[in-house]
């Protein structure tokens, strides 16, 4: 005999199967949804010197280059030069780059030990002026907190072109799973051009071993399992007999 | 001298004397609760029904997520490949056909050595379409056409292609094969926002501009935008339709799109319906079957609902 209460939940099975489920299919084919770009763009068209969509077909091809629409209007669009994005300062002379943070976590056998060893390279892209400044490394814990103290060095001298890298060995990780890197460099303002140059930071997240804390967690674990297996035969032994 | 052997009668075995000393005790009745009342089975429902959200949230973003960005990335990668040899991938913002190129249609292969990156680029940056893998932003240029090209990757979700850019040194050299050819970068840097830019492009310049997010992975606080030069030559611009004005917020960088919420909506009426349904029809079922029928229409419709939620998250993710 059929069970009534069943019957919701082929219901629902039915409307499982109709149901679209957009992420899973979340690629390429296309029509998905309406994406945005259909309609909303061409309106604006209007500011665009070429209301024609595309490429020619000649022009398409691997090799030849898209000049096709974007040439046939004559004047390019206007979408090339606006600068994407952030808001930054141009260079003046002094340009420098500096590099991500490279780190890598040790542990020690004292449990409040441990350290990180960092490293950060300074790029003078100038042309005429030679760099200097102060590498400062913080390390801190998921927290926002310090650890330890700062290292800082002094770079001098990075003649125009040349890059240099900056090695520091920061302490006192102890058990903290996780710790952030920070690289500070702060450029000396009476070497390079640009006297209002702000200082430049990375950073950088390292996982480290708690090997303490692992220890305890699973002596913990086991603990537990060895009492709740005990417990569990004593009270079947009790009921038994 | 023979061997007598006698057999000797085995004592009788003495009766055993009546268990009669001490009373079995009486088993221990099982634990019997209290049955719920409605109101609280509805409430451990609906705690259930959290639970359950947040397990497929966690399981769709570390784990699925990853599935999905590969089989995405294999299915663009044939599809590049097939346009590649036939000489019809788009150089512009339309295709062959002369059709504006939908959100997800393969324009590019970025080839990173040095992180071990090679990942199909897609048309498009909003939150699904990164998904599949690194997008171009539409109102940028092609990389290795004159002008800035920017291209954004997820740090951590869905492959998280670019969840080691702030590893790559400056000076290193990568290539990004789009229908014009093999197009050679050198990078020049990474920054932050605030930080210096790279000189103004001259005329005829080309600069590719690789953005993710920074910080703990999934839980975003910034942007990284890694600068690279065009090594070999220029190619010809192709034409976008797209300009900065009228891209949507969603395709920048750390954008969200909420287009998508009507489908949030839809994934929890259907959870809340299945679990409206589970709190029905168990009583009168028994648990074998509830556990048969619902796991997995609950399981589906916590991911829905997760992959949703997780539309609605920063692109950069």
């Amino acid at each position: 005999m059929p069970n009534v209460g069943l019957l919701p939940v082929v219901g629902l099975i039915a409307l499982l199967a109709v149901a679209p489920l957009p992420a899973f299919g979340a690629d390429p084919s296309g029509e998905g949804g309406g994406t945005l770009g259909v309609t909303v763009i061409d309106p604006t068209a209007t500011e665009s010197p070429t209301p024609t969509p595309s490429p020619s077909p000649g022009t398409s091809t691997p090799g030849g280059g898209s000049g096709g629409s974007g040439g046939s209007g004559g004047t390019p669009t206007p979408s090339g030069t606006p600068s994407p994005e952030p808001t930054a300062v141009a260079e003046g002379g002094g340009w420098i780059v500096v590099s991500g943070v490279d780190a890598s976590a040790h542990a020690q056998f004292n449990p409040f030990g441990g350290w990180v060893s960092a490293s950060v390279g300074i790029s003078n892209k100038s042309a005429t002026d030679t760099a200097r400044g102060d590498v400062t490394f913080r390390l801190y814990d998921p927290l926002g907190r310090q650890i330890g103290s700062k290292v800082s060095h002094t770079v001098t001298g990075i003649a125009p072109g040349e890059s240099q890298t900056v090695n520091a060995r920061l302490d006192d990780v102890g058990q903290w799973p996780l710790v952030r890197v920070v690289a500070t460099f702060t450029p000396d303002a009476s070497e390079t051009s640009t006297t209002d140059m702000d200082p430049i930071s990375r950073e950088s997240w390292v996982p480290a071993f708690p090997w303490v804390l692992l220890v305890v967690l699973i002596l913990l674990l086991a603990t537990g399992i060895i009492v709740g297996l005990r417990r569990g035969s004593f009270t079947r032994s009790g009921s038994g007999t | 001298m023979s061997a007598v052997t006698e057999a000797v009668p085995k004592p009788a075995r003495p009766a055993r004397p009546p268990k009669s000393s001490a009373p079995r005790p009486p088993k221990r009745p099982p634990v019997q609760y209290l049955p719920l009342t409605p109101g609280r089975k509805l409430a451990r429902a609906s705690f259930q029904m959290i639970a359950l959200v947040f397990l497929a949230f966690i399981i769709n973003i570390a784990l699925l997520s990853h599935l999905q960005h590969a089989v995405s990335q294999q299915l663009a990668f044939n599809e590049l490949r097939e346009q590649l040899s036939a000489g019809t991938l788009p150089v512009s913002e339309g295709d062959i056909d002369d059709i504006l190129l939908s959100d997800g249609d393969p324009v590019g292969l970025i080839d990173i050595p040095d992180l071990g990156l090679h990942e199909v680029i897609v048309e498009g940056s909003n939150s699904q379409t990164l998904m599949a893998g690194p997008g171009h932003r539409r109102d940028t240029v092609l990389p290795g056409q004159p002008g800035i090209s920017v291209v954004l990757g997820r740090a951590a979700a869905f492959g998280g292609p670019f969840s080691r850019l702030q590893e790559l040194p400056p000076g290193s050299e990568f290539t990004v094969v789009t229908g014009q050819g093999e197009q050679l970068f050198r990078t020049i840097g990474i920054r932050y926002a605030g930080d210096p830019t790279p000189p103004q492009l001259a005329s005829g310049e080309s600069r590719l501009v690789l953005q993710t997010a920074r910080g703990l992975p999934y839980l975003p606080s910034g942007v990284i935008y890694l600068d690279a030069e065009l090594v070999s030559d220029v190619q010809d611009r192709g034409a976008r339709q797209t300009t900065y004005a009228s891209l949507p917020a969603s395709d920048l960088a750390m954008g969200v799109d909420t287009s998508t919420v009507w489908a949030l909506v839809f994934a929890l009426q259907f959870l809340i319906a299945a679990e409206l349904a589970l709190l029905l029809t168990a009583p009168r079922t028994g648990p074998r079957k509830t556990w048969i029928v619902f796991v997995p229409i609950l399981t589906i419709g916590g991911l829905w609902v997760a992959t949703q939620i997780t539309l609605l998250l920063p692109n950069l993710l």
